[in-house]
């Protein structure tokens, strides 16, 4: 397990391009992969930002927020999912909507695609009380499902511990991985057999300051480019749970095994406090950000060398950052966030930032 | 020793005639109708079909369901569907015309007609503690003067001191919950007194100490009782003693649960029953609750901490605990009802504020005391009402606004309870009411 505090082999630069609003809160957001837009999951709609501009449309909406967006720049089409259990095909050049499924019974939590734009995964589950101390109920219905990116056609449907807030898929679309309220990871093979578990009480905290309930668990997900390993992150349990102040967290999984085993976890010392609920891998596959909310800490987006895994480079945007990722190409970075929303209709509390990435090796 | 030298033992304390034994304790108490009341055990004072059936049929009862921390009306009793404040979840119709409740409240949506909502709530305190205590007892703190917790008030309004069965008691599992854990910490009864405060069980909290220890036969126990109680009473009359009437209120309460211990044990409770309302904490608690006033407590409060504070994840948290209520009231309102016992029991259901119309950018909704709701139902409520109303985003309070002695004004109503009475208090005290200012009650929601 690597929890080294030895020096990164990187020092990295970042510096804002854009910084655009918009009407109500960012959960999610995509990259068009000619770098000239953005799509946004917002709690009003899937929008279209021109990332120059500032330029916006709202393409469609969910019956609820829409909660993650997918680009396939590939056939030119996005997916979003939504809090109506929704996945809808968009059409970027007929600008129609192509395909609705009816995902899930609950909400969407999460949604994923493959880097071969083969599959998109999405993740769902109710918490409702399952016993006494308000484990959560087993779910009736499978809660991570997968389906072919192109034709919509499920390809797999698995059954998890609900609520399951985090889901990934694999750069090749064989693997998808999950982690739920508890704290438990799982992967899963393309035909939607377990390939390997693991669980954790890192994530999670049983409500005893404030009550009988379960808060917090992972809420990001994203498998690792170069050695497949399961990347998870959230917030540690919490001394008061309605402030959400636990450790900012991010575990790393080896799962080549029934067991998945625990190959790295954050430094306690280089986090603050909040929730974090993105992961992103640079496409070099070198480092990685998470990010999310700052509870109390420096830093609400950190950059993590994988190798080491130690933080060494951050961004504070002062708002609760609900996605990342880079561009193709790893030159920039993108990310959606909410603020707090206003009284006055006017005020506007969605945001995206658009920051340029540029890194140099450390020198022996 | 053994146990026929122990039986020798008892016997040579007196003849051995049960008849004697019962005699002995009716001299030391002084009346027999107290002593038999309370030297019975519980099982035995209600397997008397006439007795309990009495008991149903004159006393009032009140549940109060309290949400602590603050549900979001919102995700409750006033959605506000397609609006900016609305959150994720939609709006479903209910039995009564017009009327929606959040699309989580599918089983209240049926019974609507059934209870009576109200939208307009508005009151001052904005945080934890100085809600809970003002929605508690009903008005602002005065001190150095402590008004008692309607739970309190309502066991002196409507208990019976010499009952077995305690006339107050609040079933929460949680032993922590911030303010409430605070609040909890303090004098509950106020200027009552001590006897009118409630006995906590639920969850962690069993209630120790009270079997007998085997060398004792429930008949020597109640000998050493009456005899410990007829020389304190001796103690007190002769000495005006404050700290004996406490001793003995003290005694009083543990004798009582002794004799109704059976009532806190969960286990004894029917599996269907507990299917129906658990598998939460609050779930059970409540159905303990329905178990405790059908058995002759005036005044439950069932409470599972402060899961309501959703400053951060208030969709993620109200999405699991709205279910578990919506269902919770369901299933005691129905029972009441297939009991026959609505009609002489109030349920209350409400928090200590509301939530915020916008989301702080946790995925929270914060204190908001500005207009916000909660549900009566039973004694004394005129079912299917929806009394006032909150502008489109639910911001403020755009019809009838109610605050906390209007509220209280409207459930001592509802339970026969004059709420501008006095307070019988001491000479050194100013006049308090039930109620203060004429406040007056809810009429549109009132029989």
């Amino acid at each position: 397990m690597r929890t080294s505090v030895s020096e990164s082999h990187y020092t990295l630069k970042t510096e804002q391009l854009k910084r655009h609003s918009l009407p109500m809160a960012c959960l999610g957001v995509a990259f068009h992969s000619n770098g000239k837009f953005a799509f946004l999951a917002c709690m009003d709609g899937v929008y279209q930002v021109e990332i120059e501009s500032g330029a916006r449309q709202r393409l469609y909406e969910h019956d609820s927020y829409a909660s993650g967006v997918v680009c396939f720049a590939e056939f030119n089409q996005i997916v979003s999912a939504g809090y109506d259990g929704k996945l809808i095909w968009y059409d970027l050049g007929t600008r129609k909507i192509v395909r609705q499924i009816q995902a899930h019974t609950f909400w969407s939590w999460d949604l994923a695609r493959a880097a071969n734009a083969s599959v998109l995964v999405s993740s769902s589950g109710q918490y409702l009380a399952g016993g006494y101390r308000y484990e959560p109920k087993p779910s009736e219905v499978p809660s991570v499902v997968a389906y072919n990116a192109e034709s919509g056609e499920a390809i797999c449907r698995m059954d998890f511990l609900p609520p399951v807030q985090a889901v990934a898929a694999s750069a090749d679309g064989e693997s998808f991985g999950a982690g739920n309220l508890m704290g438990d990871v799982a992967v899963w093979n393309r035909t939607g057999e377990l390939q390997s578990s693991a669980s954790s009480n890192d994530f999670t905290a049983f409500g005893h300051i404030k009550s009988h309930c379960q808060v917090g668990g992972i809420y990001a997900a994203a498998f690792e480019p170069k050695s497949n390993d399961l990347f998870v992150a959230g917030m540690g349990p919490m001394r008061d749970p309605m402030a959400g102040n636990g450790k900012q967290r991010w575990h790393r999984y080896a799962w080549g095994e029934e067991n998945a085993k625990l190959a790295g976890k954050s430094n306690d010392k280089q986090v603050g406090e909040g929730l974090m609920e993105t992961l992103a891998f640079h496409p070099s596959g070198d480092y990685f950000v998470m990010a999310g909310r700052l509870r109390g800490g420096n830093w609400d987006v950190g950059f993590f060398d994988t190798a080491t895994g130690d933080l060494f480079h951050s961004l504070k945007v002062k708002r609760r950052v609900t996605q990342v990722e880079f561009s193709r190409d790893g030159t920039q970075l993108i990310l959606s966030a909410a603020g707090k929303q206003g009284r006055d209709p006017k005020k506007e509390f969605g945001l995206i930032e658009v920051y340029s990435v540029s890194r140099e090796a450390k020198s022996a | 020793m053994t146990a026929s030298s122990q039986d020798d033992t008892q016997r040579n304390m007196t003849c051995g005639s049960p008849e004697h034994s019962v005699h002995r304790r009716l001299f030391l108490e002084g009346t027999v109708g107290v002593g038999a009341a309370s030297a019975a055990s519980f099982s035995g004072l209600f397997s008397v079909p006439a007795f309990a059936q009495q008991m149903n049929d004159k006393a009032k009862r009140c549940i109060l369901l309290w949400l602590c921390g603050a549900p979001s009306q919102f995700e409750t009793w006033d959605p506000k569907p397609g609006k900016r404040t609305s959150g994720p979840f939609g709006s479903i119709p209910s039995c009564l015309p017009g009327v929606h409740v959040s699309e989580l409240m599918p089983k209240c949506s049926t019974i609507l007609d059934k209870m009576s909502i109200i939208r307009s709530m508005s009151t001052k305190p904005s945080e934890h503690f100085q809600g809970i205590d003002t929605l508690t007892r009903g008005d602002a703190p005065r001190p150095p003067f402590q008004r008692p917790i309607l739970g309190s008030v309502l066991a002196q309004q409507l208990g019976q001191l010499d009952s077995p069965v305690p006339q107050f008691v609040l079933l929460d599992p949680c032993p922590e919950g911030n303010e409430f854990k605070s609040f909890k910490a303090g004098n509950w009864a106020g200027w009552l007194g001590a006897e009118y405060g409630p006995v906590r069980a639920g969850g962690e909290y069993s209630i120790p100490n009270i079997d007998l220890p085997e060398s004792l036969s429930e008949a020597d126990h109640s000998d050493r009782e009456a005899l410990r109680s007829f020389l304190s009473k001796k103690f007190a009359n002769d000495r005006k003693s404050a700290a004996a009437e406490s001793y003995n209120a003290a005694f009083e309460r543990v004798k009582g649960l002794m004799s109704c211990a059976p009532l806190f044990d969960m286990e004894k409770l029917p599996e269907e029953d507990r299917q129906r309302y658990g598998p939460g904490a609050f779930g059970l608690h409540t159905l303990q609750a329905r178990h405790l006033v059908e058995n002759g407590c005036p005044s439950v409060m069932v409470a599972n901490g402060m899961p309501w504070d959703c400053h951060v994840l208030n969709h993620e948290i109200h999405q699991m605990l709205v279910p578990e209520l919506d269902n919770v009231i369901f299933q005691l309102i129905g029972d009441l009802e297939d009991r026959g016992l609505l009609d002489s029991t109030l349920v209350i259901m409400m928090g200590e504020f509301g939530r915020t119309p916008f989301l702080n950018p946790a995925r929270g909704r914060d204190h908001y005391p500005t207009a916000w709701s909660m549900a009566l139902a039973g004694c004394g409520i005129k079912p299917g009402v929806v009394y006032g109303s909150t502008d489109n985003e639910g911001i403020e309070v755009s019809d009838e606004k109610v605050d906390q002695k209007r509220l209280f004004a409207t459930i001592f109503s509802a339970l026969g309870i004059d709420p501008h009475a006095e307070y019988e208090l001491p000479d050194n005290f100013p006049t308090f009411h039930h109620v203060e200012d004429d406040a007056e009650p809810i009429r549109e929601v009132l029989l």
